[in-house]
This record gives structure tokens, sequence and C-alpha cells, in this order.
């Protein structure tokens, strides 16, 4: 059967007034985060916020908002004039999920890099490297259970990082800036607690940042259309009395509760502008820069990608503390990622968009990968049948065709 | 094999014996011309050479494209991405106008068999050129199939054909040429002139 959309009607309806009605609180509410933002802009109020957080985290009140860096948190900041060159590598992965009902219980993690070389007029490079997994220590977790889709979304986390570290090293000598972008937060909230292997992920991860500090890059995980609500849960903090700050208070944003930074910044932002640093206080965070130092640490900043005159379309940017210390290169790298936004209309890094399509398996792929599988095994005297239940959703999932006559 | 193109411009995607399109790459667009005379060589010599003139050039867009060409100001280095290493296919037609048959034989007709996916498709060198068009019986087949531009893909062709020709050779050939079509547009009248116009050593304002 297809979906029956005349029982989704009403459903559809109700969606649409809820919607409207979450825009009209969500209005009072940044109105009331601006007032609390303007009362905090200033310089000489920085000491003070630091000091809020500060308490916050000493009372351990579960705080999980951002925590400015040295900036006024309502100040904004132009780009740098664009580097006449510079060198962009950017990374995406993808994979194709182990399937228990398939030929060959297996998984595929393929990562696509881009290297373009700013100002060159050279093409770009592309690097695609697909790795199979089918032996019985990648498909077997440590319990000896079957692999998860969480553990094989981690393991091509790690991927992506690993290979941007490694082509970034490699071109380590090209011209600077050297920009290694990821289409993700820096933080790997994937690697979570349900991962096995987490540890083991984590430190390869963290290994994989390492060497993209001894390179120096400008490293940076881009986050489009950003859900963030770190800075709000600031305001929140700096609303609150210190004498009620506590894990009850602070487990909502309060008043501002379902505000988002991006509402906030939305109308603070001009064209190719960025915000204040901030740091997020997750614990994640803290995690990395107890493992591996002051450097990894993470901090972020909002940009404004759109053009001169058009609505303003904010990304969140992450980028550990050895590129947050230079405001030159935050500069340079606001200048680069707001050039890449506009090499396509839709004002997302053009080098994103192909490290992505570079690594994206498409389903027709996956199914001629699976053919070539089976013959191989077929090849070797290995049986090699889909699940009774596969053949059996193939068989419904398929569209139908028409005998057609002409 | 070609006079500047030494490899194959293209492969042939689909065909039958009436024609067939070709697929290259777009950085590929330098050598194929508008009524360019083509070749589908067989792999393996076992079928025929079948001898086409390019009617058609086709370049498909993508989602992507189109963002890019609604982009503010897109950078040298995107646009040779888009060229280099993105896969945006560069289609051409070719219409069937002889084929040379196992003997080294060539003959102006349909070939007996189209040719196979994957068969490459080269330039004719200007002694292909020559021999083709020493006989003008292919006319025929150009201005007598309906999803050509017939008169503008005879006409593109004849002129090519005549450059490749010594100096004092090439107004003799069109005029040779125009003496032919006169007699298979007889009929019509406004075809016959507008092809004569297109031919003319200094085309005629009508």
């Amino acid at each position: 059967m297809t979906l029956e959309f005349h029982k989704l009607t009403q459903q559809i309806e109700q969606m649409g007034s809820y919607l409207a009605a979450r825009e009209d609180e969500a209005a009072d509410k940044l109105e009331l985060a601006w007032q609390i933002m303007e009362a905090y802009s200033s310089e000489e109020f920085l000491p003070l916020i630091l000091e809020r957080v500060a308490d916050a985290l000493a009372k351990d009140a579960g705080y999980r908002g951002a925590r400015p860096i040295d900036e006024p948190i309502m100040n904004t900041y132009p780009p740098a004039q664009l580097p006449p060159s510079a060198t962009i590598l950017a990374t995406d992965g993808s994979q194709i999920a182990p399937n228990p009902h398939g030929a060959a219980f297996y998984y595929l993690i393929n990562t696509g890099t881009i290297v373009l070389h700013h100002g060159s007029g050279e093409p770009p490079e592309v690097i695609c490297e697909p790795f199979l997994y089918y032996e019985d220590e990648h498909l077997r977790l440590p319990d000896r259970g079957p692999i998860t889709g969480a553990t094989v979304a981690a393991r091509r986390t790690v991927a992506e990082m690993s290979a941007l570290a490694e082509q970034t090293w490699l071109r380590r000598g090209e011209p600077r800036p050297l920009v290694a972008l990821l289409d993700n937060p820096l933080l790997p909230f994937g690697i979570g607690k349900e991962v096995p292997e987490r540890d083991e992920l984590q430190n390869i991860y963290l290994s994989a940042i390492s060497r993209l500090l001894e390179t120096r890059a400008l490293l940076a995980g881009y986050t489009d259309r950003p859900r963030s609500r770190y800075v709000v849960g600031l305001l929140h903090l700096l609303s609150l009395e210190p004498e009620n700050v506590n894990r009850t208070t602070l487990a909502t944003d309060g008043r501002l509760e379902g505000l988002e930074d991006k509402a906030l910044f939305h109308y603070l932002l001009r064209p190719g502008e960025r915000s204040a640093l901030f740091v997020q206080m997750s614990p994640l965070n803290k995690e990395f820069k107890s493992r591996a130092g002051e450097t990894h640490e993470i901090a972020f900043f909002y940009l404004n990608t759109a053009a001169p005159g058009q609505a303003p379309t904010l990304a969140r940017v992450e980028i550990p503390m050895w590129v947050a210390e230079d405001r030159r290169a935050i500069a340079e790298l606001q200048a680069l990622l707001y050039h890449q936004c506009h090499q396509v209309a839709s004002r997302y890094p053009y080098v994103l968009t192909r490290a992505h399509e570079l690594a994206l398996i498409k389903s027709d792929e996956a199914r001629q990968l699976n053919v070539i599988i089976e013959v191989a095994m077929a090849r070797y005297g290995v049986a090699a049948e889909e699940s009774e239940k596969q053949l059996g959703k193939a068989a419904v999932g398929r569209r139908r065709t028409r005998f057609e006559v002409h | 094999m070609a006079d500047s193109w030494d490899g194959p411009i293209a492969h042939v995607l689909r065909a039958s014996t009436a024609g067939f399109s070709a697929g290259a790459r777009v950085q590929q667009i330098g050598a194929p011309t508008f009524g360019a005379f083509v070749c589908a060589q067989p792999r393996g010599g076992d079928r025929e050479t079948v001898y086409g003139l390019l009617y058609d050039i086709h370049i498909d867009d993508d989602p992507l494209v189109r963002q890019l060409v609604l982009a503010d100001a897109v950078s040298e280095e995107t646009i040779r991405d888009q060229r280099h290493h993105r896969i945006v296919p560069l289609e051409m037609s070719v219409l069937a106008i002889g084929y040379r048959d196992y003997h080294g034989v060539l003959r102006h007709m349909l070939p007996p068999r189209p040719p196979l996916s994957l068969d490459p498709v080269y330039v004719c060198t200007q002694d292909e050129v020559l021999e083709l068009t020493s006989g003008f019986d292919f006319f025929r087949m150009v201005l007598g199939t309906a999803q050509v531009p017939g008169e503008q893909l005879l006409a593109a062709a004849l002129l090519h054909a005549s450059q490749i020709r010594p100096p004092g050779e090439r107004e003799t050939f069109l005029v040779e040429a125009g003496r032919h079509a006169a007699r298979l547009l007889s009929s019509d009248l406004n075809r016959l002139d507008y092809l004569l116009n297109l031919i003319a050593p200094t085309p005629q304002r009508a």
C-alpha cells in the first residue's frame, strides 16, 4: 500500500498551526534574549560573564551553554580581504550499512576529499577512498554481537577526520592558509556511549586532529542551519540570580526555552560577518581538552553567509583552540568560507558540496556493488542468497511496470 | 586517424542503422563540430565502419550546475573542477550516411547493422572526407531525414569538405554539389534557395 495522504490532512493542518504558534512565542523570547544580550554586551562585563560560567561549572550545575573566550558577546567581526592564494581541503564520507538480510554481510565506508588550490586557476584534486569491511573482526563487536549501524557511523566519522588529516599532511608544503574542512561539528557526538569501542575511536579521532595541529592547518567543522542553543543557554544563565543556579534551573533555558542561537545572530550579523568566539561547555569538549590538551578544545562562531541585500543564512563554524588563538587566521578562514559559499547559489561552501558528491554512494551504485560481490562469491563457490525477508521486501518495494502497447 | 584529434572524440551510447548517439566528457568539446564527418569504428574489425554527419551536440545540466549558474562570481578553479572532474556528459548525435564493408568498399547507404555501445567515434581524416564527398549520393539521406536540420547540416558538411580541397577546386566542388542538390529539391525551391545561399562563396542576401 502507498501512504494514505488523506489520513494525514488533519495532522498536517495541526502541524502548521503548532509551528505558527511557536513562531509567535519565539518572537517574545527573542526580544527577551536580545535585552539580556545588550545588557551584557560591553567589554567591561566579560570578566563577570566568565565568572558566572565558572561559578556554574564549579557548582556542577549541568551547564551546557557557551563561554565567551575574550570577545564581547555582541561584537561582530568582518572577514579579512580574500587571500590571493590558499589550499582548501574538504572531506566527507558515506557508508553502506551492514545488511544481515543481504547476500553478503559487509559494510563499506567511502571518503571523498577535494583539494582546491584557491587562486591558482587550476582544477582541484579529487580523492575517493572506499574501504570494504568483511572480516569477522570488523563485523563483530567486542561482546561478539553483530556490528550496529551506530558503530559503522562512528567509524565513518573517524575515517573522515583521518582522511582529512592524511591529505592535509601530504599538502603541508602547499600555499597558506591551509584550510581543512569537515561537514560536521568537530565534536564527534556520534561516537556516543552506545558505541562499544568509543575510547579507541576517540583516540584515533584525536590523533588525526593532532596530526592536523602539526601542519598548523586551519581546521574547521561547518554546520549549516545550526539548531544549537549554546549562546541562548549563556543568556539564560546570566538571567538567573547566582544563588539560583543549580541543576534544576539549568535543566532548561527557562523563559528562553526553545529559542535557537541562530535567531539571535540572524539579526546581529551582516553578510560575511562572524560572531564573537565562544566555547561550548559540554562534557565531550571537556574530555577533549583533558585528553589531548588545550589546543584540542573546540571553539565556535556563527557566520552569516548571505550576500548583501539577501536574508541572512547562518552557519556555525567550529574550530580547535589553536585556530581560535590566531585572529588573523580566523579572519582569513572567514573570508575563504564566505567566498566558497558564493560559488553556488545555495550559500553553502562549494568544496563541501563536492566532497559530499565524491563521498556519496548512490543506491544504484550500492546495488551494483552487491551484484559484483555476489558474482565474486559465486566464483569462489560461496552461496550468495538474500534472506526470504529481503526477497519479500524487494518484491513489494519495486515500482509496478506496465506493458505498453505500441 | 583525424586531422587534429588523434584519439576518439566519443564513444557510442546508443545506435540504430539510421544513426547513433555518442557520449564524451565536456572538455572534449574542442574536437567535434556541427556538420563534421565522423565514424564509429568497430572494436575488433568484425563489423562495418559506420560514417555519419554530426548534427547535434547536447550538454546536460544537473542540480549543481544550475546552482553555479545562479551564483554571483564563480572562480576559475570551480569551473575547471566542473569540467575536469564532474561527470558532465557531452552527447552528440550522428546521422549515418554510409559505411565501409569488410572489403574496404565505401557505400553511401545505411549500414547493415548499427555500431555497438562503446565503439569509439573518431573525426574522419581528410582522405576519408574526400572519399565520402567524391559522390553526392548521401545528399538524399540528409535532406530526407526529418529529425535533422537538413539544409544547415548539408551546408556545414559541404563547406567543411570544400576547405580540405585545394583552393582552385573548392568553388567547382560547391557548384557541383549545388547542381546535385537542385535536382533533389526541384520541387521545393524554398529549401533549395536556402541551401544554395548557405554554400555560396559569399552568402547571398535574399
